[in-house]
């Protein structure tokens, strides 16, 4: 399903009702979520899937077919983008923070949190750590609030030939010697990716609304992740993440995103400014 | 006073009518202006600078989650949609492009038009794609004031016809006019 502008509308107030409602017989929850983003994302999919029926037949079936509200949730929740997204970025992290972080431990644990079920930021992850040669030392655990998304990981992931060809320019300038192709085969329009890139993560169910996080990491990658949460999750997140990092641990947040108006704030210090790294300060 | 938002959609050719709406407000214009454009994805300093050069407003690129206030310019950042929420603060997003782009002038036409109703005006300039075209028509069926530059006069003037073969937009203005607008717009 394309990402495409809606003609059908669905009310704020209905849009209220179905995230409620899903809530309520569901146990997702939902509420907590960018409205411009969600209630855009269910729009298109109400109107690809389901335009020839009312809003109140749409909920049905949202409440009542469980394959119906999996590919709802794959869709609402995939607002993605490409792998090797900000190329700098990620030679940045690789000649610097890496070696900084190994600088302190021999042991990286990396936490990915609110992955989506083909996730750009992970993949790319993986690929640097295997051209590192770190893949098998370090420890990642991936998460999703959603069941159907973390299923995703137990098949093949697909990367349609769109995405596979920004991604692979974004990869040139991250390395140009390397080969992006060498970590897919190519089956007909999708690139399915290599399953050794996953075979040292591990998958776990995790809502930021929920759940505690009783592991501890030194990294937690939590790129444009937070674009999706209102300001009540984005500091019930930062909380969180807070809590499951190492003193001294590392913390990635997107660009254009900042952890000020946590008040957590105070006891981070950013180590590369132009890319939002920040590091936990020891003292808290 | 009523405070409105100005919801500016560029590409091509649009560059030198921007810096001069920019050149010609001051201060203390009441209301916030947001710049969708085009631009290269991965090079992410510099624009806003060279927009601030000439700018008498001050123009800045930003952050999720920051609220719009009167007195700036806002420049959607490099490779995210800039959406914006009814709160009146921005959201940001990596979603997939939109019409080959992010930012996607749709969607921020189409954002805008959920987030201010009535209070949005959205102008769309020369540009070589069909973005914006369907985003300012929402804008237009929201209540918000929709201007379209003149195609006589736009430097690529796909952008602004794509919008004219959807519907009749209140203005179809020559950049001179709509610098006028939008001054005038304090009155």
């Amino acid at each position: 399903m394309m990402n495409s502008l809606p003609t059908k509308h669905i009310s704020l107030s209905d849009y209220k009702r179905i995230i409620n409602e899903i809530k309520d017989n569901r146990g997702v929850d939902l509420s907590k979520y960018t409205i411009p983003i969600l209630k855009r994302r269910m729009e298109i999919f109400y109107e690809n899937r389901f335009s020839y029926v009312s809003i109140h037949k749409f909920l049905n079936r949202l409440l009542n077919k469980d394959d119906i509200f999996e590919s709802f949730l794959n869709f609402i929740t995939m607002p993605t983008t490409e792998m090797f997204r900000d190329p700098i970025f990620w030679k940045i992290f690789r000649d610097r923070t890496i070696k900084a972080i190994q600088r302190d431990t021999s042991h990286l644990k990396i936490w990915v949190p609110q992955i989506n079920s083909a996730d750009d930021e992970l993949i790319t992850i993986a690929i640097v750590l295997y051209e590192l040669n770190l893949f098998d030392n370090v420890e990642i655990v991936a998460t999703s609030p959603f069941s159907v998304v973390l299923k995703a990981y137990k098949e093949s992931i697909y990367i349609p030939q769109k995405k596979f060809i920004i991604s692979n320019d974004n990869y040139l300038i991250y390395n140009d010697l390397g080969n992006f192709g060498d970590y897919f085969v190519k089956n007909g329009e999708y690139y399915v990716l290599k399953n050794f890139l996953l075979k040292n993560i591990k998958f776990e169910k995790f809502d930021f609304i929920d759940d505690i996080q009783t592991e501890k990491f030194n990294l937690i990658f939590f790129r444009n992740r937070m674009l999706f949460f209102n300001l009540e999750l984005y500091n019930l997140a930062l909380e969180k993440v807070n809590h499951a990092l190492d003193r001294n641990g590392y913390l990635i947040i997107g660009y254009n995103e900042t952890l000020e108006r946590w008040q957590g704030s105070v006891n981070y210090m950013c180590i590369e400014k132009g890319e939002n790294i920040f590091r936990k300060k020891l003292i808290e | 006073m009523t405070k409105r938002y100005v919801i500016i959609g560029g590409s091509a050719g649009s560059f030198n009518i921007i810096l001069q709406i920019l050149e010609n407000l001051n201060k203390n214009f009441l209301h916030p202006i947001v710049l969708i454009l085009h631009r290269l994805k991965n090079v992410r300093y510099g624009f806003d600078e060279a927009i601030n050069l000439k700018s008498k407003l001050p123009v800045v690129e930003p952050k999720d989650k920051d609220m719009l206030h009167s007195g700036y310019a806002y420049l959607a950042p490099a490779n995210y949609h800039l959406l914006f929420n009814i709160d009146k603060s921005f959201v940001l997003s990596t979603e997939e492009t939109y019409n080959h782009s992010r930012p996607s002038i749709d969607l921020a036409f189409y954002s805008a038009a959920e987030a201010f109703e009535d209070k949005a005006i959205g102008i769309l300039l020369s540009g070589a794609n069909r973005d914006g075209a369907r985003g300012l028509y929402e804008m237009y069926k929201a209540g918000g004031i929709t201007i379209v530059q003149d195609p006589e006069e736009a430097q690529v003037y796909t952008m602004p016809k794509a919008a004219l073969n959807i519907f009749n937009p209140h203005y179809v203005l020559t950049s001179k006019e709509i610098i006028n607008f939008i001054k005038n717009l304090y009155y």
